[in-house]
């Protein structure tokens, strides 16, 4: 009886094991602390990414005129707010820009202003000089490009595409890809907020 | 004859547990990707870190491509991504890294960078060993 008892508490080990939440981003190794910017805010105001202390926060680099990766990472990010935090102000998402020449504080207001209309919280735009942005970007491994293109808007910019999870702590959790599905998203973040000391 | 019939049983009881066994293992081990950079007409030093990564499926992995453009001037070139073995194409999510393609590769210090993939199970159609190999090659100027 004993040795059937060991057997179903084995067989539940590997059950429960099996269905242990897979991370879709990847995490530092080790984990520390996130890096810290200094750059303006939507209102014009001087912002360091630090002053979010506190929250979760959602990071990603990019420009507004960005034809497609960038309004989608920021409409996942909308639904990951959605489902995780979508009457409080416990998860903030941050949006850089990469294009300074363009994406003034009041142009960053009206394009963040796209996506954070279901929520009291809203998004963050952050724009400065290009030696800032670049200061803002370096520890990130955020790369960009401007791209000649001979159209209308004259440029483009090539960039990274990722998105950067930081825990209350200010401490560097996570990265995803483009491409992560924002429920994937909402998983990882509910789970390290469920269980801080997960790895 | 009651000790024929055991033997039986038990031959049949290893084969199951042995056809379970290496099912379960199909399904659950980590699949073995090696990582390959190779310089097509570019003059790249590439490193790949890790060369090889066990993959557990559905885990997201990241991995670096460093590279060191050893020309005087800054080069511009494009990375393209084969899977091997062809039959396994479908085995490995490469996620987009970038937006607009960056390949202008200056001509300073060697760079990182980064690729997020994750795998799928061997399986028992499936191959537990992959290649995920970038081939870098001169742009063409627009």
């Amino acid at each position: 009886m004993t040795r059937f008892r060991w057997i179903v508490l084995i067989a539940i080990g590997l059950v429960l094991a099996a269905c242990a939440h897979q991370f879709s981003g990847v995490a530092p190794n080790p984990i520390g602390p996130a890096p810290d910017f200094a750059l303006t805010d939507e209102n014009g105001q001087p912002f360091n990414l630090s002053d979010l202390r506190g929250k979760w926060i959602l990071l990603a680099y990019g420009y507004t005129h960005c034809p497609d990766v960038c309004p989608l990472t920021l409409s996942h990010l909308r639904d990951v707010k959605k489902i995780v935090d979508p009457n409080g102000d416990q998860v903030q998402v941050v949006f850089v820009t990469i294009d300074p020449e363009r994406d003034t504080p009041d142009i960053m207001q009206k394009y963040v202003s796209h996506f954070d209309k279901l929520f009291a919280q809203k998004f963050k735009g952050l724009s400065g000089t290009p030696e800032e942005i670049a200061a803002a970007a370096k520890p990130y491994h955020v790369k960009y490009e401007k791209k000649e293109t001979g159209s209308a808007d004259g440029y483009s910019m090539a960039h990274t595409a990722e998105v950067y999870l930081i825990d209350p702590q200010f401490n560097w959790r996570m990265t995803f890809p483009f491409g992560v599905k924002a429920e994937e998203i909402a998983a990882d973040l509910q789970t390290l907020r469920q269980n801080p000391e997960v790895k | 004859m009651k000790h024929k019939g055991w033997g039986i049983g038990l031959v049949m009881g290893l084969v199951l547990i042995g056809a379970i066994g290496f099912i379960a293992y199909r399904y659950l081990a980590p699949v073995q990707v090696d990582i390959v950079g190779v310089a097509d007409g570019v003059p790249f030093t590439i490193e790949t870190i890790p060369h090889t990564v066990l993959a557990r499926p559905g885990e997201m992995v990241q991995v670096v491509y460093r590279i060191q453009n050893n020309d005087l001037m800054p080069v511009s070139a494009y990375g393209a991504i084969t899977i091997g073995p062809a039959k396994a194409q479908d085995q490995i999510e490469v996620f987009l890294s970038q937006c607009g393609g960056i390949n202008t590769y200056q001509n300073s210090a060697a760079d990182d960078y980064n690729v997020m993939f994750r795998v799928q199970p061997a399986g028992l159609g499936g191959s537990s060993h992959l290649v995920l190999k970038h081939t870098f090659t001169p742009s063409t100027p627009r």
